[in-house]
């Protein structure tokens, strides 16, 4: 079983776990005003790391690193001093919202930023690892998402480590997208209060690294089950009821008293529909008695680092027997009647849940709990299915394959006639394929392009479809992320004095809404997903496809590469993939 | 104002990517919002209040204060005509 061998959380409050926890503890905040910001052409309320922080020895010999990977690595580092780490049976799992993004607009030609799927293998050529590295990008959630993928990874004996790194750099880009969806706070976020009024933006790298449990002594840390489900509501605004929250909650939560959890920490963004969904999602999850905090109010969201940093903090309190307070938080504003905490709690459990949402109708939870080393016995006793362990990992077939490139569109290797070339070709495949469906006009090009790729896939199946499901996920890979609007959302925010970046252009930076459209379009709640990956990789493409299935509800997965650089130049492969037993 | 309404249904289509409708299909009496009318949604509510800003100099700073201003392009354009300072 994947347990926790070390971690580290470099913050505005510190370099290492226990720093920031002291700061949690000791009531300090990183939030701050910041004005004259350059690029920005106006204030904002966030938490930004000092450089000098950063200027560490990291730059790694002759290595020059961006400011976001010394974040990364200085991180690392720290995580792993002292552990001894065999290079070929560890992974380095990065988990990042936008990764280099901020040096897009730079003229900088370095791989990592132009191919942001690289960035993670230059950390990880310069930790020395000789495996490929994956990137979890699945905007807010990622955090968690990557937890997940660690201890599916291990559980499943591919790794014996895995380094799981968050980190996420402020920057114009990231901020005005926020702004164009008025989530800012111009103050302190106040979670789950009533007088919320949005989130503050924050940045952070933290690590936790992952080892197999018999590589570990007694009493440790270890990552009992997690489970990502779609809303399959709407892109940018959660499920009214946590639908896709509740979902997750639910294969976590335990049956029985005794199993309850000590805390959930919440994602507590402190906007009004975060909040507020959480807390449906908790109380229909059964879960009202359960304390809930949340830290955002002194980290701010932190992004890709969030999920990291909280599960970090939420262990080490509980090693103190204590449950954090929330920051800010005075009075229930939300209608799902939930125990938000208010002060410093004590408990001897050491057992909690971490859950997530983000934009693409995912959400993420994850169950964490400290136990002595027979696992088997432990499962048995709570009532955890670990039916993955008996699953056979590989045991799938691929239904068929979609391809579509400027040229052609493939279903199954017989070529289909569309006219068009281009982007008019992805338009012709709605036109005569798809229509009624004028959501699709409104995506950008890369969801475009995934999305008639899948509807081609499903149409040359035979299942019955728009039926609410949660037993099909949907992955998606690329190595670029999302170029193209990346490359028009910095277009928008070039010109202080003509700044007007599109919510819908910068929801579409985040490549896991890719997915999340298909999740929408076909009611999936399944897992959903889009990973980053350094290059073409047919061996990374089955794992990824492997620890998809290891969520026991998956019997199939859409999966499948989706590529899009300009009218020229993209390619989608997408494969419906199912287990042999579906 | 009629013309401020037929600027508006076009400057609408071409923000919100509304590909399969033209103005003359927008009734600007009818609801924007909800399942009758264009059926927007709050993504497209935010993209008009970039829409106002960007074409007209409007400020709004609640994102809130739209959903009574966005209840029909009739409505936006009287409160356009108020409101703007270009």
């Amino acid at each position: 079983m994947a347990t926790i061998i070390s971690h580290n959380i470099i913050s505005p409050l510190g370099e290492t776990s226990e720093e920031n926890y002291a700061a949690v503890t000791e009531g300090r905040t990183a939030l701050r005003m910041h004005s004259d910001n350059e690029g920005l052409p106006f204030s904002f309320y966030g938490a930004i790391i000092d450089d000098s922080l950063l200027l560490c020895k990291e730059t790694d010999g002759d290595v020059p690193l961006t400011r976001f990977e010394r974040m990364a690595m200085k991180s690392i580092r720290t995580a792993i001093s002292g552990i001894e780490i065999d290079p070929s049976r560890t992974i380095l799992l990065l988990s990042s919202t936008k990764i280099n993004v901020s040096h897009l607009n730079a003229g900088n030609t370095e791989e990592s930023v132009r191919e942001p799927g690289k960035c993670a293998q230059k950390l990880s050529d310069i930790l020395g690892l000789t495996t490929v590295p994956i990137t979890i990008c699945n905007a807010c959630i990622s955090g968690v998402a990557a937890l997940i993928a660690a201890q599916r990874l291990v559980d499943n004996g591919d790794y014996d480590y895995a380094i799981v790194c968050g980190a996420d750099e402020q920057s114009p880009f990231v901020i005005s997208g926020f702004e164009s969806f008025h989530s800012l706070s111009e103050s302190e976020c106040r979670p789950f209060d009533i007088e919320r009024t949005g989130l503050n933006l924050g940045e952070a790298a933290a690590t936790i690294v992952i080892g197999r449990d018999e590589l570990m002594c007694d009493g440790a840390w270890r990552l009992m089950k997690g489970c990502i489900r779609n809303d399959a509501y709407h892109m940018s605004t959660p499920h009214p009821q946590g639908e896709g929250a509740r979902l997750a909650l639910n294969e976590l939560s335990g049956s029985s008293d005794a199993e309850r959890p000590a805390v959930i920490n919440a994602h507590g963004t402190a906007t009004m529909y975060n909040d507020q969904m959480e807390s449906k999602a908790i109380v229909r999850a059964g879960l009202q008695e359960i304390p809930v905090n949340a830290y955002k109010a002194h980290f701010g969201h932190t992004m890709g680092a969030a999920g990291v940093i909280e599960t970090i903090l939420t262990i080490i309190s509980l090693e103190h027997g204590v449950i954090l307070p929330t920051r800010n938080f005075s009075e229930l504003g939300v209608s799902g009647k939930i125990k938000v905490v208010e002060k410093v709690s004590k408990t001897n459990r050491q057992d909690f849940i971490k859950m997530i949402s983000g934009f693409g109708g995912c959400n993420g939870a994850i169950r964490l709990r400290k136990t002595a080393r027979e696992c088997n016995e432990e499962c048995k006793d709570s009532k955890f299915t670990c039916k993955h362990e008996n699953d056979i990992a590989g045991d799938y077939v691929t239904a068929s394959v979609v391809k579509i490139n400027p040229r052609e569109v493939t279903i199954c290797g017989e070529k289909i006639e569309i006219e068009g070339k281009g982007d008019e070709l992805i338009s012709e495949i709605y036109r005569n394929r798809i229509k009624e469906y004028p959501k699709f006009h409104k995506m950008d090009s890369l969801a475009k392009l995934a999305f008639a790729a899948s509807e081609l896939l499903l149409q040359n199946d035979d299942e019955e479809r728009f039926v609410d499901r949660d037993d099909r996920a949907v992955v998606l890979f690329n190595t670029q992320s999302t170029l193209h609007a990346d490359r028009k959302h910095a277009e928008a925010i070039a010109d202080v004095d003509n700044f007007f970046p599109s919510p819908s252009v910068f929801l579409y930076t985040l490549p896991n809404v890719a997915s999340g459209e298909i999740a929408l379009r076909n009611k999936y709640r399944g897992e959903t997903g889009f990973y980053l990956l350094p290059g073409n990789d047919k061996q990374k493409e089955d794992e990824l496809i492997r620890i998809t299935l290891m969520d026991p509800h998956t019997e199939s997965i859409i999966f499948g590469s989706v590529y899009y650089e300009n009218d020229k130049d993209f390619e989608a492969e997408l494969k419906l993939i199912k287990t042999i037993n579906n | 104002m009629d013309q401020l309404i037929e600027t508006l249904k076009e400057q609408l289509i071409d923000t919100l990517n509304l590909e399969e409708i033209t103005a003359a299909d927008i009734d600007e009496n009818a609801p924007l919002f909800g399942a009758q009318g264009l059926g927007l949604d709050s993504i497209d509510a935010l993209e008009i209040i970039v829409l106002l800003e960007r074409n007209y100099g409007i400020r709004l700073k609640n994102a809130a204060e739209g959903k009574d201003i966005f209840t029909s392009v009739a409505n936006i354009a009287n409160y356009v005509a108020a409101n703007r300072t270009k």
